[in-house]
């Protein structure tokens, strides 16, 4: 069954066609990784997905329903409801503890629930750090408050912008680890990024070039997985 | 961490108390606007109740000085300046003779440069209670007979109660009665009959010489009340004519007024204009603050939507973190004002040299009440702005511009 499916999207700025004609269907439980050089319109796509933006043109179907036409309103409402994001940036914010990191999603989503906030961070290895600002933690620590954050509401699909763009080997390998549990726990999960040794850890991989699907890689066939 | 739950307000302390340095300057801000609005409007609207109750309080439409010291009588009885001038007492009889004058009472000023109740000069006054129409008015309790030799009757500013002996130049008085407040020179002024301040000039002989001393029929003016319906400047015109050669010389109540009047609309002026300035500019402070903060914190509040929050629970922060400063601030600032306009009122007072007559309690209250009001608009100003700005955030753009 699909979760998400991406019908004929275009997105337009001015007179720079930044997705084409694009056509994507996701399945419930899949882990799908987009690729592709600068400028072929990741960011675009991601946006689209995750609520921020709206296409020119076409229609996202998530969760069985279009989104596409939704209001700046409904659109947040799908974003906090459905979708889980994770940013290469981290975006923590500065003055609130780990614990207040992962809270703050919760009381903008429903009710804050400090137990299940520290039991978040404790899946993640961070229960010790709970009452750390963002400041006095490293940034594998700070991506994985993030990774908490992203999943404290249970969203239907986690949405990673170059999760590991920022981190060391070491602590790339513990976020990928966290993200291969969220796969086998029966999450969503699409992962933009520019290495293609994260994108070989998802299902498929989607390469985009100019505003377009160029290729579609089955990485299971591939790696015989 | 804190303890208490997550909420829109409970994050705004969060970041109020973790950015130390910016919420204590917008603090001061604010606290510096409200100490600006009350202590600006309580001195305004004292001065104003001042000159409101010069003429009626100080009972004489002219007053008849030795000649140089007009000036000095005017000192004494707007700011309570120890003054000391004298002339014939007979210049009584021969001001009561002028057409138009139906009364007069002397007065006799001497000066001490210390004494029990005060900390610092105080002006004594000697007036007659048979002919007086100036100082009895005033006198807050009912005095049972006129006063006696070692009675004195107090301004409401000095330290003594009904009862009490306060000394000067070593010569004990009971303090019979205490002044109602009048805002003038008479608040720090001790009153006695003319006899008790004739003995008085004695004994002040001791301690280094007094004119009155050498002379009892001294006095130092004569307070004169003017028939209803005639010109008061034609009868002081009168005075001076008959009796100018002989040192005579008249202040005419009115004129004191209007001059009072005129530097006090100068004083309020300036006082009203300061009051503008800081509101406009703690208004505009406010305003590039908030812009400021809002570019600076576009990130933060990207996110805060990108995690669900709604404009309206952006906006509920930014009120909610501006009316935390504002409310802070202005209680701090009204505080403060209150400390220095209440306690040091005395001091104010003699500094502005004008007649200061704090307003009544409601009309305080009414007072604290708008300032409150005024000192929280800026800060519903900036928030209503801050609202805006948030509204335009692009969540795309913004999160990526991080990137």
């Amino acid at each position: 069954m699909n979760l998400l499916e991406l019908k004929d999207i275009s997105k337009i700025y001015g007179n720079v066609k930044a997705l084409q004609d694009i056509n994507l269907e996701v399945s419930q439980g899949e882990w799908l990784s987009i690729m592709g050089p600068s400028g072929s319109g990741k960011s675009t796509m991601m946006n689209i997905i995750g609520c921020m933006d709206k296409p020119s043109n076409g229609s996202v179907i998530l969760d069985g329903a279009d989104i596409s036409k939704e209001s700046a309103r409904g659109l947040t409402d799908i974003r906090r409801d459905k979708i889980g994001l994770i940013f290469q940036q981290f975006h923590l914010i500065s003055y609130l503890t780990a614990l207040e990191n992962v809270m703050v999603a919760q009381y903008y989503h429903s009710m804050p629930d400090e137990k299940e906030a520290l039991e978040a961070l404790d899946r993640v290895g961070l229960g010790e750090r709970a009452k750390h600002l963002p400041s006095q933690l490293s940034g594998g620590e700070q991506q994985r408050v993030c990774i908490a954050r992203a999943l404290i509401n249970y969203p239907m699909l986690i949405l990673a912008d170059e999760p590991t763009g920022n981190l060391d080997e070491a602590n790339e390998s513990i976020v990928l680890d966290i993200f291969k549990q969220m796969h086998a726990d029966g999450r969503t999960i699409i992962v933009v990024t520019h290495d293609p040794e994260v994108a070989l850890q998802a299902q498929r991989t989607v390469v985009l070039e100019h505003g377009k699907v160029a290729r579609i890689i089955n990485n299971e066939q591939d790696t015989g997985r | 961490m804190n303890d208490k739950p997550l909420s829109t307000l409970n994050i705004a302390l969060l970041n109020l108390r973790r950015k130390v340095f910016r919420t204590m300057g917008l603090v001061l801000l604010a606290a510096l606007l409200a100490f600006t609005l009350l202590a600006g409007s309580v001195l305004s609207q004292s001065l104003d109740n001042g000159l409101n109750n010069l003429s009626q309080r100080m009972g004489a439409d002219i007053l008849a000085v030795p000649y140089g010291y007009e000036a000095n009588v005017q000192g004494a009885l707007l700011r309570g300046e120890p003054s000391t001038f004298y002339f014939d007492e007979l210049t009584t009889e021969r001001i009561a003779a002028v057409g138009g004058v139906i009364d007069v009472s002397p007065q006799l000023y001497l000066a001490t440069l210390d004494s029990s109740c005060c900390a610092y000069p105080v002006q004594l006054i000697g007036f007659d209670p048979q002919t007086d129409f100036a100082i009895t008015p005033w006198v807050s309790q009912t005095l049972d007979a006129p006063l006696t030799a070692g009675q004195i009757v107090i301004g409401s500013s000095l330290s003594g109660e009904v009862g009490q002996k306060l000394e000067f130049f070593n010569k004990s008085f009971v303090i019979v009665a205490r002044l109602e407040k009048t805002g003038m020179g008479f608040d720090t002024s001790v009153f006695m009959d003319l006899d008790s301040a004739r003995q008085l000039a004695q004994y002040s002989k001791r301690a280094g010489g007094h004119p009155v001393a050498d002379n009892a029929n001294l006095i130092s003016s004569v307070m004169v009340r003017v028939q209803d319906g005639l010109n008061t400047k034609d009868v002081a015109n009168d005075i001076l004519q008959s009796y100018g050669k002989d040192g005579v010389r008249v202040v005419v109540a009115e004129d004191m007024i209007s001059d009072v009047s005129s530097s006090l609309r100068g004083l309020t002026g300036y006082i009203l204009v300061l009051i503008a300035i800081l509101w406009i500019l703690t208004v505009g402070v406010l305003l590039i603050v908030t812009a400021v903060t809002i570019n600076s914190r576009r990130r933060e509040f990207s996110l805060f939507r990108v995690l669900g929050a709604t404009k309206g629970k952006l906006m509920r922060l930014i009120l909610c973190e501006s009316s935390i400063v504002s409310l802070i601030g202005t209680v701090a600032g009204m505080l403060a004002a209150a400390l220095v306009v209440f306690p040091f009122s005395t001091f104010i007072s003699m500094q502005l040299g004008l007649p200061y007559l704090q307003p009544s309690l409601p009309v305080l209250a009414l007072l604290f009440v708008l300032c409150f009001i005024i000192s929280l608009v800026p800060a519903c100003l900036a928030s209503i702005y801050g609202a805006v700005r948030i509204g335009k955030l692009e969540l795309s753009r913004t999160i990526k511009e991080a990137e």
